[in-house]
Parts: structure tokens; C-alpha cells; sequence
């Protein structure tokens, strides 16, 4: 079961969409910036601006693989699809 | 999405937020893995208690909404062995550091392995001790720097799954941050395992560990994970050559036998007879 690396489900190619099918919330008071989610989504979601934190620039490129998500290690990153409400933070 | 669970129903990021922990820390993402797979196996948050000990690792139970105990250093798996056997229906869960398990606490780690008392026990081994300033720990493998091992470790370090398994856990495994998602699976195998279940975790410790060896950045940590790691099925086809210096993750050990509790049940029901 667990033969499997994760890299390998992670490359497998994405449909595209030309509306993003997310919305990302970013909590700044969480954030540690650094730079995790950025260098790990391979589709460049995300840019750092000025401050660094991390911004969703090219939400429309996101397959919600969720690899962002499950390694940020502040729980300062949440991905909406579309329809779910904001959450807290 | 596959993760799409709501994680903030399980943390106290009301009052505790942001993370103590530094940019970076792998310590976090556990907690997430962790909370996926609770979550995952539909157990009930207010069944689970979280006991943890001294050190970075040990500030986890803080951030998490289970019944939690912060507990003293090295003596995690005593005070659970407490709650356990005080309330057998709680999920218990223990997190430790590398030091806080197999140094000040290797004589609770191996009894506990040896009762096979019902938990699971996490180690979040980060190969130094990150809160008191990177001494050397049983994981720092040999060669590497710490403030008191300037001139490399000379010492070999122990295989914290080795030890569990000798010492007779009933399940034992090891995953990394990177394989954050192979790591959800892990720890909910290992808390179905009616037994001592014990969870080796590697995490980058970008601050102490990755300054004092110059290993870069918290990204470049994360991804190391990566190339230095080999599955157990990947590892069977391995020369004892190529396999040096990797780490080698997956379920090594998953051989249920009696469970502490459950004994003891018989233990006061002939008494009772008596
Ligand atoms: C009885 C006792 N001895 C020593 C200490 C000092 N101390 C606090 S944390 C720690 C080690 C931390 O290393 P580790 O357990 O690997 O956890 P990490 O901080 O790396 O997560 C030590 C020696 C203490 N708090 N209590
Ligand atoms: S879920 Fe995260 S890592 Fe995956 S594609 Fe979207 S932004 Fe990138
Ligand atoms: S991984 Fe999390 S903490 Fe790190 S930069 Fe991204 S949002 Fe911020
Ligand atoms: S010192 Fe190391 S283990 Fe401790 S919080 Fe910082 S990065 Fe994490």
C-alpha cells in the first residue's frame, strides 16, 4: 500500500480548467514564510510578495492536489473550492 | 480534494496560534498527518487524549483540541500509561522528541514496547535536541555536528524502529514530512493496532540541525527528505552498500499479540471470583 512514493501520484498531469476551480485563503498571522508551499507546487501557483509571504497569483493552475496544504507545517494555508465558505483564522 | 477536512475543528488556533515553532519546522506537518488520519478514522476528539513530553515536539499537545497532558521530560509514555489504564476507551496518543524518548525516556520506551500497552507512541525525530540548543542525540547519526560534538559525532546511533520491534512493540513504522500523505496511512494503521504502536517521524529541524551541518534552507531540508529516504519494498532490492546512509521508511513491524489492558481485565475478573 504504501509502496507507492508520493512524487509519483503528484506528476500525474491535471485537467485544464479556464476558471480557477479554488479560491485560497492565506492566514499572514500564521504564516512563517517560509517559502514551503511556494517551492513545492510544481504547477507555480504561488509567488512571494514584498513582505514574502506566499500569494496565489495563478489560482487557475491548481489540480487541488493539496500537497501545499498538507505541508505547510502552520496550518496558515487553506484552499476553498468553490462554493465552501471562509473559514476562521 | 483529498484533504479536504476541516483541521481547525481540531485546534485551539483560537487561543494558541501561531505555532511556537520555528519557519520551517517539520513538527507541524505531523500534526497535520496526525489529525488527518484521527479525523480519517472518524474517532470521536473528545476519546483521544494526547500525552506529551519536553521539547519542541513536546509543545504539540498544546495546539491540538484532544484531552491533552504536557508532561515532564522523558516520562510521556509513563503518564499515558496512567491515562490508559485509567480510561482504556480513550485513543491515546504520545508525542516525543528524539532525545525525550530514547535518552531520558529509553527505559519507559522499552517497558511500554514490552507491556504492549494500547498507544501510540510518535517519535518526531529531528537527529538532535532543538529546544536546549543541539545537543547531541541517540539519533544523530555518526559524523554529523552538534554543539556538543563539534568535531562530528563519533557515537552510533540507534534505529529508534530497531529498538521497537526488539523491544516488542506490535506495530512499528517510519515516515518522513515530505510523504506527508504516505504518513496519514502510517499513523492510522498504527493507532488501529490494538497494542504498542510506535511511529518514528522525520523532521527537519531547520534552525539547530540544518545550521550546525549546514544543510540549507527549511525547503531544501523538506526535499532532502526526499532523496534520502527508500521505501521497504524499495530497500528489499538494496545492497547493504546502497543502503548506507539512506533512511528507510514504511511498516516494519505489524505482529498483534495480547495488549496490557485486555490482561488486566482477566487479572480483576479472577480476582473478583476469588
Ligand atoms: C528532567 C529534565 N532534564 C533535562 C531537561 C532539559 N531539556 C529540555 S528539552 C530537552 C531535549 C530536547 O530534545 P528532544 O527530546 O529531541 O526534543 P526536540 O526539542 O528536539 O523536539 C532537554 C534535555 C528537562 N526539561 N527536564
Ligand atoms: S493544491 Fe497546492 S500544491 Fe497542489 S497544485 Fe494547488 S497550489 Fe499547487
Ligand atoms: S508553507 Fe505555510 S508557513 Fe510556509 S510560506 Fe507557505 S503558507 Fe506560509
Ligand atoms: S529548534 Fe528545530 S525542532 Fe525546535 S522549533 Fe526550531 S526548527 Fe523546530
Amino acid at each position: 500500500m504504501l509502496s507507492k512514493k508520493t512524487k509519483v501520484k503528484y506528476t500525474e498531469k491535471k485537467k485544464k480548467s479556464k476558471y480557477p476551480m479554488v479560491s485560497f485563503q492565506i492566514f499572514d498571522k500564521w504564516c512563517k514564510r517560509c517559502g514551503i508551499c511556494v517551492d513545492l507546487c510544481i504547477h507555480n501557483v504561488f509567488m512571494v510578495d514584498e513582505d514574502g509571504y506566499p500569494r496565489a497569483v495563478k489560482p487557475v493552475e491548481c489540480n487541488v492536489c493539496g500537497f501545499c496544504i498538507t505541508r505547510c507545517p502552520d496550518f496558515a494555508l487553506r484552499i476553498l473550492e468553490r462554493g465552501e465558505k471562509n473559514a476562521q483564522g | 480534494m483529498q484533504k479536504s477536512i476541516d483541521v481547525y475543528a481540531y485546534l485551539r488556533h483560537e487561543k494558541k496560534f501561531p505555532l511556537i515553532w520555528c519557519a520551517g519546522c517539520g513538527n507541524g506537518i505531523i500534526l497535520g498527518s496526525i489529525i488527518r488520519a484521527v479525523d480519517g478514522l472518524g474517532l470521536d476528539k473528545n476519546l483521544v487524549s494526547m500525552v506529551s513530553g519536553i521539547g519542541c515536539s513536546g509543545r504539540t499537545s498544546t495546539y491540538v483540541d484532544f484531552n491533552t497532558l504536557h508532561t515532564t521530560h522523558g516520562r510521556a509514555l509513563a503518564f499515558a500509561t496512567g491515562v490508559k489504564f485509567g480510561r482504556p476507551e480513550l485513543t491515546t496518543l504520545v508525542v516525543m522528541g528524539d532525545g525525550d524518548c530514547l535518552s531520558i525516556g529509553g527505559n519507559h520506551f522499552i517497558h511500554a514496547a514490552r507491556r504492549n500497552i494500547d498507544m501510540t507512541a510518535f517519535i518526531f525525530n529531528n537527529n538532535i535536541y532543538g529546544m536546549t540548543g543541539g545537543q547531541v542525540s541517540p539519533t544523530t547519526p555518526e559524523g554529523m555536528i552538534a554543539s556538543t560534538a563539534s568535531y562530528g559525532n563519533r557515537e552510533p546511533n540507534f534505529d529508534a524502529c530497531k529498538l521497537a520491534v526488539a523491544a516488542g512493540a506490535s506495530f512499528v513504522a517510519r515516515g518522513t514530512t515530505y510523504e506527508a500523505d504516505s504518513l496519514d496511512e502510517i499513523i492510522a494503521l498504527a493507532i488501529q493496532n490494538k497494542g504498542f504502536s510506535v511511529v518514528e517521524v522525520m523532521t527537519p529541524c531547520p534552525t539547530i540541525y540544518g545550521r550546525y551541518n549546514r544543510l540549507g534552507n527549511a525547503v531544501k531540508m523538506l526535499r532532502m527528505q526526499l532523496e534520502d529516504t527508500v521505501t521497504v519494498e524499495e530497500a528489499a532490492g538494496m545492497s547493504p552498500e546502497e543502503l548506507k546512509d539512506k533512511v528507510v521508511t514504511g511498516v516494519f513491524h505489524d505482529a498483534p499479540r495480547p495488549e496490557l489492558c485486555e490482561e488486566y481485565e482477566l487479572v480483576i475478573e479472577t480476582a473478583l471470583k476469588k
